[in-house]
């Protein structure tokens, strides 16, 4: 018991020692939203395109394209704005050549063209290409009426290197697939295939969501990952069809991180030891009672040969508190390095956090006036 | 010899200084442009300029009513690198014409750029002083949360089956990859302020989403039509940005059927006047 109090009181004493040296501590109210998940998965990406890439001979390119729903749907070929396009049985497709500024400020080429293959009966559908300028031929196909989607996943979106990366991957359809094989790559890594049979990480097989996953890279501090995904196989009527889809993982190199076991709580607030290291960091904590945010505080700190104890207080807003989602935050690489929860003890009962009807924060009455104008013009 | 002050000299004197505030408190607002991610070409001023145009700037500053700094930093840098050319211009811009009620209108990435610095006011000495100095933002479809269209960029980039030396050789440019929708729910979760479940901005955030296309079947427009339609943007978008994403911080002021292209401008839609009203 006696230590217990020791161990608080020195608590107590280092959140308001350090809390008044530093000076740096930023801490305040969260609107009750869901409490954050650590490890939590990154967005869920839809696709109804697939990219197709052929060598072109002389000036001309054969591709098949395996269109399933030709309403709306439109190719884009990349880089060319002369090439021509005629149909397996010779009807030529309109080309619409146009510069697009906002592809060239993503490094993609301006200048490109598009035909629209709405008339296009649906099934597998052979296109000849000429007056390709390029030695390689890209092009996207969406089919933007399409039932069939592939969706990708990453879980978590922020990995530390060497921890593994599982993908998911569904494919939804208006009837059962025949048969679909999905491969994803991250950049720089190889190509794996995913699985719906509950293995390598597949949490239930045969329901539709394929798995895989692969070990985070070393990078050089902190480093987004693509992983492109394909999809091909065939329909319940037995057509072909390809999808294909990008998604992310941002990995951290870890340089520094808590000792868990000595992070300690008093009524006042957290101390958080932060093992040594050359980096700057910021220790960001986020409190909630279940699944609901109340709170957060955060400091920063600079590198230190020894270990570092950051003392962040408990804000007023905090004390209904059960849990604190503490992160270490690299400010040299942008890095998640380390994240753990902890448990709290509540010195106030939860208020009523039944959130009212969203009311619309009134605009000022200069911007009132903006939009009524907008209003007549739009 | 000591010279007496006379009552008449004294009221002039109160006069001139009185006169002198009112001028100082009417100088002391101002506005500011910031761009979106492009090429290296942005980090010139021309350029930056020309990415608004004058009709734009001019309505924007309710007829250059109010002295204005038009931002330019390397449109390929990540947000907090394009933060730093950018906070050093509103920093001398504010600290040179004592702004104290400060605008800021952003377009597309350059909503996320001030967004760094709000989230971040210890990241940089030179923060503190944009941030208090400023009345609010005006973020005009910001990609809050991302773009479809950056992710299907860096679907197309360099060739399918040898990414990988493209991603090794990083010719591709920061400023997209920071566009893509999970680097963004990365940056939101951890770094940047504003968005659900984060901690509130220091100012308030006003956004402008777009929702249309064929605006005058520009090449432009089919670029973006084409865009939008490939990437798969949910819901109603610019071509670039879906307005989930262009109203995922502050508070909506209003929509635009301008296209990414055009609301940035005030030709097709007049986004500028709009802009102007906070300056009547």
């Amino acid at each position: 018991m006696k230590k217990q109090i020791l161990s608080i009181v020195v608590c107590v004493l280092t959140v308001v020692l350090f809390s008044s040296l530093t000076g740096a501590v930023e801490s305040g109210p969260l609107a009750p939203m869901p409490f954050p998940v650590a490890g939590k998965a990154g967005p869920t990406a839809q696709s109804r395109f697939f990219v197709l890439e052929s060598a072109v001979f002389n000036g001309t390119a054969t591709v098949t394209l395996p269109i399933d729903t030709p309403a709306n749907a439109v190719a884009l070929i990349l880089g060319e704005s002369k090439v021509r396009a005629l149909t397996g049985d010779q009807m030529a497709l309109e080309p619409m050549v146009f510069e697009e500024q906002e592809m060239k400020r993503m490094n993609l080429p301006a200048g490109n063209t598009r035909f629209d293959l709405g008339d296009l009966p649906a099934g597998s559908r052979v296109l000849f290409l000429n007056n390709i300028n390029g030695k390689r031929l890209k092009m996207v196909v969406s089919q933007p009426d399409t039932p069939l989607t592939l969706a990708v996943q990453v879980t978590p979106l922020a990995a530390r290197s060497g921890q593994r990366v599982t993908v998911t991957a569904r494919m939804s359809d208006e009837a059962a697939l025949q048969y679909a094989e999905i491969t994803a790559a991250p950049v720089g890594g190889s190509l794996f295939k995913l699985n719906d049979q509950g293995l390598d990480g597949d949490l239930l097989a045969g329901d539709g969501i394929y798995s895989g996953g692969f070990k985070a890279p070393a990078v050089d501090g902190f480093n987004g990952i693509n992983i492109r995904f394909s999809a091909e196989g065939e329909r319940h009527d037995g057509s072909r069809f390809l999808r294909n889809a990008i998604s992310s993982v941002m990995v951290s190199q870890v340089r520094s991180g808590f000792v868990k076991e000595n992070i300690a709580v008093s009524p006042v607030g957290l101390t958080v030891p932060v093992k040594a290291s050359s980096d700057r960091y910021r220790v960001e904590v986020i409190f909630g009672n279940g699944e609901t945010s109340l709170a957060f505080a955060r400091e920063n700190i600079e590198p230190s040969d020894a270990t570092r104890l950051v003392s962040l207080p408990l804000p007023q807003s905090a004390a209904a508190a059960d849990r604190a989602l503490i992160r270490l935050l690299n400010r040299d690489t942008m890095g998640l390095e380390d994240e753990t929860l902890i448990k709290l003890t509540p010195t106030q009962a939860l208020p009523d956090l039944k959130t009212p009807a969203p009311t619309a924060v009134p605009l000022p009455p200069s911007k009132e006036r903006a939009v009524q104008l907008m209003k007549e013009k739009e | 010899m000591k010279r007496r002050i006379t009552r008449p000299a004294i009221m002039l004197g109160t006069f001139l200084i009185l006169i002198g505030m009112t001028l100082s408190a009417g100088a002391a607002t101002g506005a500011a442009f910031v761009h979106g991610k492009g090429d290296g070409s942005l980090a010139n001023a021309t350029t930056a300029y020309n990415y608004w145009g004058t009709d734009m700037l001019r309505a924007s500053t309710n007829n250059w009513a109010v002295p204005y700094v038009v931002c330019h930093y390397d449109g390929r840098d990540y947000m907090w690198v394009a933060a730093d050319a950018v906070a050093g211009q509103l920093y001398t811009f504010i600290t040179q014409n004592n702004i104290t009620d400060l605008v800021i209108n952003t377009h597309s990435f350059g909503g996320v750029v001030i967004r760094w610095i709000f989230s971040n006011p210890d990241w940089d000495s030179r923060y503190p002083t944009i941030i208090n100095a400023t009345r609010w933002v005006n973020t005009i479809a910001g990609p809050h949360k991302g773009s479809e269209a950056a992710d299907l960029a860096g679907t197309l980039s360099g060739s399918w089956l040898t990414s990988w030396l493209v991603g090794l050789l990083n010719q591709d440019y920061d400023s997209t990859f920071n566009c893509q929708t999970s680097w963004m729910a990365y940056y939101n979760e951890n770094w940047l302020k504003g968005t659900s479940g984060r901690p509130a901005l220091p100012k308030s955030f006003y956004t402008i989403s777009g929702w249309g296309l064929w605006n005058d079947f520009c090449s432009e427009c089919i670029g973006l039509a084409t865009l939008s339609g490939v990437a798969g943007l949910p819901g109603e978008d610019d071509g670039m940005v879906a307005e989930y994403s262009a109203e995922a911080v502050g508070s909506l002021w209003f929509r635009t059927k301008a296209n990414h292209h055009y609301n940035r401008r005030n030709s097709y839609r007049t986004i500028g006047n709009s802009l102007g009203t906070d300056f009547q």
